[in-house]
């Protein structure tokens, strides 16, 4: 069976490194941008089976990408977990609202993050 | 007549006994087959959860070295200093959890100079309502130090992850600093 391809989207090196790190080494493979237009355009181009996107980087943010992928028939089906730094309801309403599938505080725990992704990707 | 009907009846009697032996015999065989496979299923399950057990330590664990590793290689592949600081902020936000925190340089006379930070301003130099400080050391001796004033709301406190990143921190941030230091001096030469 071939691997699930997740799309990383963060503007920061240091937790790109520690998600691949998490995520490669449980056998995904790993799509990455450093901005939210980046990341609605790899997840246009390659079409990954989830995307982990982050709410604050350059270009877009992470919840101006979600809502563009969530308006084009080609992507409105791929599950995002966004990655948050707040955890405050307004922020998880907007996150629920722009069309999120789940959400992650920050900092981001390994057994955390391996448990949503395996339960959004049923493996 | 009678006589040879009671005998058969006897012998059919007899061979329904020993059916009906037969049949309990093979009863005891299942059951005991039964009991060792629902052993075997009990044993199995145990097992399934002691690896299910080790799985999520290994994969905690894995997520502990994750953070070091990230922290390290970010900072070593820093370029220059600014962009050391700008690690030590993604460090201390992405993997501590705080977006109040600062950064400085100890000044000869063992005051601190404002370097960089999250959500506080260069006029906050004094730490002592810091809620952890890391020194900065080089070659023993203390050149800077890491503050944070505050964790997200939805980390209720450091743990031991946070710590070895901190002795982490304390060691290479200031190594970084230098071979920064060192890599534009030399480009400059260049």
């Amino acid at each position: 069976m071939p691997s699930k391809r997740i799309l990383l989207a963060d503007d920061s090196l240091t937790a790109l490194t520690l998600h691949r790190m998490i995520l490669s080494g449980a056998g995904y493979d790993l799509l990455i941008a450093q901005d939210g237009q980046e990341a609605f355009d790899v997840a246009t181009a390659q079409q990954p089976d989830l995307i982990l996107m982050d709410v604050v980087m350059p270009k877009k943010s992470g919840f101006e990408a979600v809502r563009l992928l969530r308006k084009q028939e080609s992507t409105k089906a791929i599950p995002v977990i966004m990655i948050t730094t707040r955890a405050e309801p307004k922020i998880l309403e907007i996150c629920f609202n722009c069309g999120c599938n789940d959400y992650i505080n920050k900092p981001v725990e390994g057994a955390v993050l391996l448990a949503k992704v395996r339960s959004i990707l049923g493996n | 007549m009678d006589s040879l009907r009671i005998e058969s009846a006897e012998t059919r009697l007899k061979r329904c006994e020993e059916q009906t032996e037969l049949w309990r015999a093979e009863q005891d065989r299942r059951d005991e087959r039964e009991l060792a496979l629902s052993s075997t299923v009990t044993h199995l399950r145990e097992e399934n959860q002691r690896l299910a057990e080790r799985q999520a330590q290994a994969e905690q664990r894995l997520g502990q070295l994750a953070h070091l590793h990230a922290a390290l290689q970010q900072l070593h592949e820093a370029e220059d200093q600014d962009t050391v600081l700008t690690v030590v902020k993604e460090i201390v936000a992405n993997l501590v959890g705080s977006e109040c925190m600062g950064i400085y340089a100890t000044r000869a006379d063992g005051s601190l100079d404002f370097l960089d930070g999250i959500g506080v301003g260069e006029d906050k130099t004094d730490t002592a309502d810091a809620i952890v400080s890391v020194p900065l050391r080089r070659d023993g001796r203390v050149v800077g130090m890491v503050a944070i004033f505050q964790l997200l709301p939805q980390k209720p406190q450091l743990d031991a992850t946070d710590h070895e990143l901190f002795t982490l921190l304390s060691t290479h941030v200031p190594l970084a600093m230098h071979y920064a230091g060192l890599r534009a001096a030399y480009a400059h030469a260049v």
